[in-house]
């Protein structure tokens, strides 16, 4: 069944169709927001209520609009969202001058081994935008004109993005 | 890339020709070699983490929320809707709303001080007139004053006897 009757049979009040819209696009949602966030907890939530989201707001669904790239601009938007929360908070440790603790309380080794070393250092280095349009290029394949939809920009800019990620990544890679 | 290949795409339609021209510049060029090298690095930077694959679905915790938001959420969907401009619109609104108070009050401020001026050097200028007594042919006689900002009037009548 593809994802337009999917989204037909819940608008008619079909509430467990969408089980099957959060099967087929969980991991790729997840994988996309762990790229951006780098944080495994952080990824779950966001794509849960990414989904959430969607179902509440399917009803503004454009049907020629490819649910996959609609869903995309939800969990980046609500990353973004993640990103700034977070920004704020540090700053607001910062002030407080709890940092180091609450650093030492986050440091298990179950999630230093996840969040390693390589790939926070990426993530240090590329800024959100430019990363979620090198990891919808590069891992989904998509096109720039998809991805400047996502993140709600001119299809020049997102390739500015991804040269300025690309560059960024080539400086690094070349350091290491 | 370096722009031969650019030239390959922009100047063959032909499918096969390009993709073989291509294939071999590719095999002799060092530039168009390291380029795809670090395309190819930079792709396996954005690894697919094991979890993911391993991870449960998450339609149980989602189908929580939805049951949960859903009671709540369609009752309040009016109001929550109000909080969904974005943050720069309510910011400049807040901007403008100072600025337009701040404006009321420089004028506010302004007239008060000018209107206090003015009361103070209208005082100074006619200063009061106190009449204590005024006789017209040895008749009591009433005063009549009439001020303005620049002149001040005084005339006197008599008294109609008949009206005492």
């Amino acid at each position: 069944m593809d994802d337009k009757n999917i989204i037909s049979r819940c608008l008619m009040g079909d509430g467990e169709a969408f089980e099957m819209l959060v099967n087929r696009y969980q991991s790729q949602i997840l994988h996309f927001t762990w790229n951006i966030l780098g944080d495994k907890e952080e990824a779950k939530d966001v794509t849960q209520d990414s989904f959430v989201r969607s179902y509440f707001h399917l009803q503004s669904y454009d049907p020629n609009r490819s649910f996959k790239t609609w869903l995309y601009t939800i969990a980046y938007n609500r990353c973004m969202d993640k990103i700034r929360e977070k920004q704020s908070r540090t700053r607001f440790t910062k002030k407080m001058g709890n940092e180091q603790r609450l650093i030492r309380r986050r440091d298990n080794p179950e999630k230093r081994l996840e969040d390693s070393e390589h790939y926070l250092l990426i993530l240090k280095k590329l800024n959100g935008k430019e990363r979620t349009a090198l990891t919808l290029k590069l891992n989904e394949g998509y096109l720039s004109r998809e991805i400047a939809e996502i993140l709600g920009c001119k299809e020049s800019t997102v390739r500015v993005y991804i040269l300025n990620a690309k560059r960024k990544l080539k400086k690094f890679l070349e350091k290491k | 890339m370096c722009k031969l290949i650019r030239f390959f795409y922009l100047l063959i339609p032909i499918h096969g020709f390009r993709a073989f021209l291509i294939q071999k510049h590719f095999a002799a060029c060092s530039v168009c070699q390291k380029e795809w090298g670090m395309d190819q690095s930079a792709k396996g930077s954005f690894t697919k983490p094991e979890w993911i694959a391993q991870e449960h679905s998450l339609w149980p915790q989602i189908q929580e929320k939805i049951h949960m938001l859903g009671r709540e959420g369609i009752q309040s969907g009016e109001t929550k809707k109000i909080f969904l401009f974005p943050r720069w619109q309510w910011a400049l609104a807040g901007l403008a709303l100072l600025i337009l108070a701040g404006i009321f009050l420089v004028l506010d401020i302004g007239l008060i001080q000018r209107s206090k001026k003015a009361e103070v050097s209208l005082a100074l200028k006619n200063p009061q007139v106190n009449i204590i007594h005024a006789e017209i042919h040895g008749k009591k006689a009433t005063p009549f004053i009439y001020q303005t900002s620049e002149n001040l009037y005084i005339w006197f009548g008599e008294i109609n006897q008949e009206e005492d």
